[in-house]
């Protein structure tokens, strides 16, 4: 079909390639997004109106920059969208199958694109699935559909881009012999659907006053000016007509240049204005003005992707323009969809902002030397005036800095609704394929945490929510034997406790084989057949490498990979993770996770000639314990704590901290805890509290049991930071 | 006449030689946190100009008995593809240009040293230098030797 054209129509694909993929995926996301809304709710006119229009400029797009394989895809995806909205077809699982394979196909394509590859992806099959049934019907329908003006083109390829090459100077709704169309009496907004926008070729000056006009609510309107026939001197009718109307708006484009206007043989001319004024006010205003034949006013569609049909005019050649779409879209609030919302946010490369933020790390560690200075000068000079004036500004000093770290840390923070927004498709996959019907509840999507911490919590999820629908969830007649809903429930809920985030991976299924779990771990030989186990301490051992207790592997989970994967991931973020599982009613999965990994509150202590750093987040209080008052349980240290037994770990031989030679009669212990578990730290000293800046201990040493990272402290050392989470699994499991 | 610059230094009574390009720079022994759990011949870690790098101490690295710290110890700051790490060396001795003709294959039995660390032996009048074969020293090793 398309395929013959394999011209590439002149672009420099390369410098608009990086704005095309990031249009194209955003595309893509909302048909996938849109897809599953659809299977869902059913046939609804406004979501296939919005589906086709995504397939639609992903199309035109694609084809600009010559990728004719996903022109393809999407040509016949919008036949199939098409059918759709005619009503001509039902809207079944099967279809959405198809489309949302579709995605998929177009997801990796523009992968290879990106990678600067040939797309190799096959797509011919899935085209011929979807010609089948778009041709099912009437055959009829999409002629008449070509009312965009797409199809009419020959390839079907270049529609967006061919309308607005083939008319850079003649307005099509002003000619055809309707040139008084619009006189003192005409109806001019009514008249949408003739109407195509012009290109205005608007500079980023003028496209910023566009979006300021969009967000006050103006209009933005398109005005089609004829002049009469004998007009003499058209440039100086043009300039009194943006005169006046520039008292009532801003004239932000007119087409030709009134330097042209004189010598032009075209009567007629294009202003693009935005004005708070109702358009019958505007219309007075022009034709108020002598030899005015006619007026058209049109608001003027202004997507919220400047760069929306990616279009580049030849004519204008090296020059690149982000051009408005042309796809018709109605008058500004008219209930189209949240495409016309401006976002106000700009993308900053994040390697810039890691830098910024390295910066912030590196003020907060000179200050804190500032500080001390100022406290060892206070020393020496406690009376000096100078001495408390510095202090004083160090204060002040600090105060900005605080506030400046927090704006900053709040760069990094990305809602985990990013994150989230892949399930749905996962957990309908899934369901399709082991027959189950579930339902997934997603909450707390807007709860935001740190850049990195979303950019890996991606996966542990995925493993988590896998396991839930494939061993939490039973089949729906098992549910109905049991007397549940047939449809099972998988929830992914998000929320802020304190300083940490929680993030709950819920199912209502079957629960943990408990007893299965703890028959294998002591075949393992983890725990010995005779020893009383609470549930939730058996529950952990899934977190042990090589655990499986899944009879048969299916190729979704239970390969015995996975769920110590999840644990090291979330162990390496500094989080947690805690199962509550009852039989028959489900499994709950809680990770707590740090809510930021750069800049964190730590409390520094010393043991032996070392000093370690503890995230104050995760530590509870601290104690003052007597060496007789440690008592050893099962090979473990333990202390009373208000009546609960507090496991200990002596930090000297968890690290292997030469020994101070005489072990004092009473040490310190740190009690840590993230969720329900704590555990007591021993320790010879506190030394008190302090900003820290959490550094990687770098690749060479990769990653170390216990150990977080490491900071650099005032006097320029560095200093380890303790990982709360892995000691405290260590314990649990250990046990 | 192809020739490779080499910065030279002592471990004890051999001479050794690095490629210049892998050389960041030379720095006085600064304080060094130890790191418990990490590979036996990474001594700890230390900061640099606000990046915590790790310092490799050579002598344990090569099965040489460890030595007191003197006035001519130094760290080498190397740089090995994206890692950046310090070798602790005796001394620093001189920055030199070899001809490549100059260099000989490494011997199958070194100095009492693994033959994996050698590139080759250059000879500069007298002297015997070892050339290490950096990515060798480095080579992933040390992520696989946890004492735990």
């Amino acid at each position: 079909m398309d395929g013959d054209d394999r011209e590439n129509p002149g672009v420099d694909v390369a410098e608009f390639l990086d704005f095309y993929l990031l249009d194209s995926r955003e595309q893509i996301d909302r048909l996938g997004t849109g897809l599953l809304r659809l299977e869902k709710e059913g046939q609804d006119i406004n979501l296939v109106n919005d589906l086709f229009r995504s397939a639609h400029s992903l199309k035109g797009a694609s084809g600009t920059m010559g990728f004719l394989p996903i022109v393809a895809l999407t040509h016949a995806a919008e036949d199939l969208l098409d059918r759709l909205r005619q009503g001509a077809m039902e809207v079944t699982p099967g279809v959405v199958d198809v489309l949302l394979e579709v995605t998929d196909r177009i997801r990796t394509m523009l992968a290879q694109v990106e990678q600067r590859q040939e797309i190799r992806e096959e797509y011919e099959d899935l085209v011929g699935v979807m010609k089948g049934w778009a041709r099912g019907g009437s055959p009829s329908v999409r002629e008449e559909t070509g009312a965009g003006g797409v199809r009419n083109s020959p390839a079907g390829v270049h529609g967006a881009a061919d309308k607005s090459r083939s008319s850079p100077s003649e307005p099509e709704g002003g000619r055809e012999g309707g040139k008084v169309r619009a006189d003192s009496t005409g109806a001019v907004e009514a008249r949408e659907d003739n109407f195509v926008p012009r290109d205005f070729f608007l500079e980023a000056g003028d496209r910023d006053k566009v979006k300021e006009a969009q967000n006050k609510g103006y209009g933005i309107y398109q005005i089609d000016v004829t002049l009469a026939d004998d007009t003499l001197m058209k440039a100086v009718r043009a300039v009194v007509i943006m005169q006046r109307l520039e008292g009532i708006g801003t004239v932000l484009k007119i087409l030709p240049g009134i330097e042209e206007m004189d010598t032009a043989q075209d009567n007629h001319f294009c202003l693009l204005l935005i004005s708070p004024e109702p358009s019958e006010a505007i219309r007075e205003e022009i034709l108020g003005v002598s030899e005015v034949a006619a007026a058209e006013l049109h608001s003027y569609p202004t997507p919220s992707v400047l760069t929306g049909g990616a279009d580049v005019s030849q004519e204008h050649g090296a020059e690149s323009h982000y051009l408005y779409n042309n796809t018709p879209v109605s008058a500004p609030n008219a209930g189209v969809p949240a495409e016309n919302v401006p976002i106000h946010t700009i993308r900053v490369d994040t390697a810039r902002m890691d830098n910024l933020i390295n910066m912030v790390g590196e003020m907060v560690i000179t200050r804190t030397r500032l500080v001390q200075t100022g406290t060892d000068l206070k020393g020496c000079y406690p009376q000096e005036p100078l001495v408390s004036s510095l202090i004083e500004t160090n204060v002040y000093l600090g105060r900005l800095m605080n506030d400046l770290q927090e704006s900053v840390m709040r760069l990094r923070m990305v809602p985990i609704g990013t994150v989230f927004g892949r399930f749905p498709r996962l957990v309908r996959d899934l369901a399709r394929r082991t027959k189950k019907e579930i339902e997934l509840v997603v909450q707390g999507e807007d709860t935001e945490l740190d850049k990195t911490v979303v950019e890996a919590i991606g996966d542990p999820l995925m493993h988590l929510i896998r396991n839930a629908v494939d061993h939490g969830i039973e089949s729906p007649a098992e549910r109905r034997a049991a007397g549940k809903r047939a449809t099972g429930t998988v929830s992914l809920d998000a929320y802020h406790q304190g300083n940490h985030i929680a993030i709950v991976v819920a199912d209502d299924g079957c629960g943990l084989p408990l007893e299965k779990i703890r028959r294998k771990a002591v075949a393992e030989g983890w725990v010995s057949a005779r020893e009383g186990l609470s549930e939730r301490e058996i529950a952990q051992f899934i977190f042990r490498p090589g655990f499986s207790t899944a009879d048969t592997v299916t190729d979704i989970s239970g390969r015995g990979v996975g769920m110590d994967v999840v644990k090291k991931a979330l162990n390496s973020l500094g989080g947690t993770v805690d199962i509550d599982t009852r039989g028959g009613q489900g499994t709950t999965f809680t990770i707590r996770l740090p809510l930021t990994l750069a800049i964190i509150q730590a409390l520094l202590v010393e043991v032996g000639q070392e000093v370690y750093a503890i995230p104050l987040s995760s530590v509870l209080e601290t104690l003052l314990v007597a060496r007789g008052d440690m008592k050893t349980v099962g090979g473990r240290a333990m202390v009373q704590l208000r009546g609960n037994a507090l496991p200990l770990i002596f930090l000297e031989e968890e690290f292997d901290i030469p020994k101070t030679e005489k072990p004092p009669e009473e040490v310190f212990v740190v009690v840590v805890g993230l969720g329900d578990k704590a555990l007591g730290l021993v320790v010879d000293g506190l030394r008190g509290q302090q900003e820290i800046v959490i550094k990687s201990l770098g690749e060479v040493l990769g990653s170390l049991p216990g150990i977080a990272g490491a900071t650099i402290l005032g006097d320029g050392k560095v200093t380890l930071i303790l990982d709360i989470g892995s000691l405290l699994q260590d314990v649990v499991v250990r046990r | 006449m192809a020739e490779e610059q080499l910065v030279t230094f002592s471990l004890g009574a051999e001479e050794f030689g690095m490629d210049i390009m892998r050389v960041q720079e030379i720095i006085r022994i600064p304080p060094i946190t130890r790191v418990p759990k990490a590979p036996r011949h990474v001594e700890g870690v230390t900061n640099l100009r606000g990046n915590v790098i790790p310092i490799v101490n050579l002598r344990v690295r090569f099965g040489l008995t460890p030595a007191e710290e003197t006035d001519l110890s130094r760290i080498i700051v190397l740089q090995a593809e994206k890692k950046v790490f310090g070798i602790r060396v005796d001394a620093v001795t001189e920055v030199l240009r070899l001809d490549t003709a100059a260099i000989e294959p490494p011997p199958p039995v070194a100095m009492g040293l693994d033959a994996q660390f050698i590139r080759g032996v250059g000879k500069v009048g007298e002297r015997l230098l070892i050339l290490l074969d950096l990515d060798q020293v480095m080579a992933g090793e040390t992520k696989y030797e946890f004492s735990a």
